[in-house]
């Protein structure tokens, strides 16, 4: 009972991660409480099968399941996206001048990076939020989303492509509002 | 190099997930590419607006008072009962499946939520503290740089080193002689890195000092090269010791460094 505890504990440590993951993925806030407890408990359940170090992990692991879940019984249609692997995505290669974006990212208000992360697709959405928001490895990642290192690699590359791009292009909207 | 591979091999060596080899060269190679420097700071950017802009929603109280009723509720109705219907996924049977005393802990780690919440938050700090310790470590290599205060035991000689360093501080790291690979030992002092004290060993190659801390860890990690203020700075750590290693030393040559200096003869 001690370890369980011990591990208990843990668990309760990251809860703020839990929330915030499921607060992206599900985007609303009393939805993600809903996925939160769920996997809580979900978590005390299994938790004494758990053999590893880092708890953190593996509890978003559980809460990205619950999440998905939640997502094909209420909105399937953000999972099932197929437009997303197509998603077009300028080559940077073409534009050597990328000092504009780049200026306009620095200075991206914050209402408009919190939109332009939510309306990435789902799965671009998961990648980039573990990777910049919890600091998972590629590793973590992988286990996490179940999906090999290379596509993680691939889907972070990607997220962060069409995230530049929406706010550049956002930016540059805004810009010829002002000029005209 | 294709541009996809040219796209991940950008984000794996701005996620740190590159071998220090690989990690070097992209280095250099930024120090002469415009167009990929230019890639690169666009990507740095992306990184520094989403970390310092993008919300992290942290857990309402609500939700802990929430999980907290529910496990208390179930406690007092008497813990554990039969096995559900074979199927049956809904939470009340999640629920039940825990014994009473599990959940009674978890209620009460609950409630005392507040008070260890600040001290214990670890995960969603990580980087804020790395961060912090690797500014500690620039700010006291360069006091030591300006202050003229670069060593508190001078010695060449590691076995005069490693015997005042073991006395002043709770343990003993090591202090390889790495004279025959170029980096000649001038001696040791005390620094105070993340609110506690290290063992501060300072090396010179050529003109360049360099300050590797050193402290005891349970954790394993890759060396991972991050510039601060025009200094290089490695963190790395094996075999029980962490080393933050600050220079203004070239990042390769630092990073053979890092790799002589793990190995600690």
């Amino acid at each position: 009972m001690d370890k369980n505890q011990a591990q208990v504990e843990q668990m309760l440590l990251h809860m703020d991660a839990a929330y915030n993951l499921a607060r992206w993925l599900v985007r609303n806030s009393n939805d993600a409480e809903d996925v939160v407890q769920e996997s809580m408990l979900r978590a005390l359940r299994y938790v004494g099968g758990f053999r590893g170090t880092d708890i953190r992990p593996w509890l978003l692991t559980i809460v990205r399941n619950v999440s998905y879940a939640w997502l094909k019984s209420h909105r399937p249609a953000e999972l099932f996206d197929d437009s997303s692997d197509e998603l077009e995505v300028n080559s940077t290669l073409d534009r050597p001048d990328l000092n504009p974006e780049t200026a306009a990212i620095r200075h991206a208000e914050k209402a408009l990076l919190n939109e332009a992360i939510s309306a990435l697709p789902v799965m671009f959405r998961e990648a980039l939020i573990l990777r910049e928001l919890e600091e998972l490895s590629y590793r973590e990642i992988a286990q996490v989303a179940d999906i090999p290192i290379g596509t993680v690699m691939s889907r972070l590359s990607r997220a962060r492509q069409l995230l530049a791009q929406a706010i550049g292009a956002i930016a540059h909207a805004s810009v010829r509002e002002t000029q005209r | 190099m294709k541009q996809d591979d040219f796209q991940l091999w950008l984000n794996a060596g701005l996620d740190g997930e590159l071998d220090l080899g690989k990690s070097l060269q992209m280095q250099e190679q930024l120090g002469h590419d415009a167009a990929l420097k230019a890639r690169w700071d666009r990507q740095q950017a992306l990184r520094t607006a989403i970390r310092e802009k993008a919300d992290y929603y942290q857990a309402p109280d609500r939700l802990r008072e929430k999980l907290a009723k529910s496990l208390t509720s179930n406690a007092s109705r008497g813990g554990a009962h039969a096995l559900p219907e074979p199927g049956q996924r809904h939470v009340d049977y999640e629920r039940r499946r825990w014994g009473l005393a599990l959940a009674s802990a978890l209620a009460s780690a609950l409630l005392t939520w507040g008070i260890t919440r600040n001290v214990l938050d670890v995960g969603v700090n990580h980087r804020a503290a790395l961060e912090r310790i690797a500014e500690d470590a620039v700010a006291a290599h360069v006091r030591a740089l300006m202050a003229d205060r670069l060593i508190d035991v001078a010695s060449s000689d590691q076995h005069t080193v490693k015997p005042w360093l073991t006395a002043h501080l709770t343990y003993s790291p090591p202090v390889p002689d790495l004279s025959a690979q170029g980096f000649e030992l001038v001696g040791a002092r005390r620094d105070v890195i993340d609110g506690q004290t290290a063992a501060t060993l300072v090396y010179r190659r050529r003109q360049h000092m360099i300050s590797s801390f050193v402290r005891p860890t349970s954790v394993q990690q890759d060396a991972k090269v991050m510039s601060m203020r025009g200094f290089n700075v490695i963190r790395a750590a094996r075999n029980g010791m962490e080393y933050w290693v600050v220079s203004d030393l070239n990042a390769r040559e630092l990073g053979d460094f890092v790799e002589l200096i793990q190995e600690g003869k």
